[in-house]
């Protein structure tokens, strides 16, 4: 129940960092991944991930303007406060729910439809790391809260 | 859960964003706790409260 990441409304950190460090290592991400890319000349995937550092960046600082809305925050991952927050939380859990869904119908159409074994493999691979993650969460937030 | 934040913000001619303001949540929280949209944390509700000097109960019917 901490309220100690808001947004500061009036004080004189408002302006240190213009995005939350999950936005920052997102855009520091894309924009160090598309240097790599012009590096080794794959231009297109280059421009993709600039264009993404860019986006990601400018969408993060606009969300954090005192005018911007909710929605807006949370799409940006620049919560303000505990509702930001609890609001975001819902719609990952939401997302965590259909991927869970969606790659154990991959797993099923994969075994039932005749792919190559390494699709195979990967698409079960990846169910099963869903599924880890699933029940690490649940022992994490059952038993630490 | 219904609260009496609107009727107590009103009454200290407090605007929503400067309730928000000084208890460290957006307006939009605010206005959602007033339209009974969201309910406060524990931590949020008692910031609430000790803001319009009055307790949890006072502010928050959790019957309602």
């Amino acid at each position: 129940m901490s309220m100690d990441d808001s947004i500061p409304e009036e004080d004189g950190r408002r302006m240190q960092w213009p995005m939350s460090p999950v936005n920052t290592v997102l855009v520091g991400i894309c924009a160090v991944g598309s240097l790599i890319c012009f590096v080794l000349g794959e231009k297109v995937v280059g421009v993709a991930l600039l264009a993404g550092a860019v986006a990601g960046g400018l969408g993060a600082i606009f969300a954090r303007r005192s005018s911007s809305g909710d929605l807006e925050r949370v799409n940006a991952l620049e919560y303000a406060d505990e509702r930001d927050r609890a609001a975001a939380a819902k719609g990952l859990a939401a997302v965590g729910a259909l991927a869970l869904v969606l790659s154990m119908a991959q797993v099923i159409m994969h075994a039932v439809i005749e792919t190559d074994p390494l699709t195979r493999w990967f698409a079960l691979g990846m169910f099963l790391a869903l599924l880890v993650c699933w029940l690490i969460a649940n022992w994490f937030f059952v038993r630490r809260g | 859960m219904r609260s009496r934040v609107k009727k107590l913000r009103t009454e200290r001619g407090l605007s929503q964003q400067a309730l928000a303001t000084a208890v460290g949540v957006s307006r939009q929280t605010i206005n959602a706790i007033e339209t009974g949209r969201y309910d406060p944390s524990l931590t949020l509700a008692v910031h609430l409260a000790r803001h319009f000097g009055s307790t949890v109960e006072e502010v928050f019917d959790v019957d309602g």
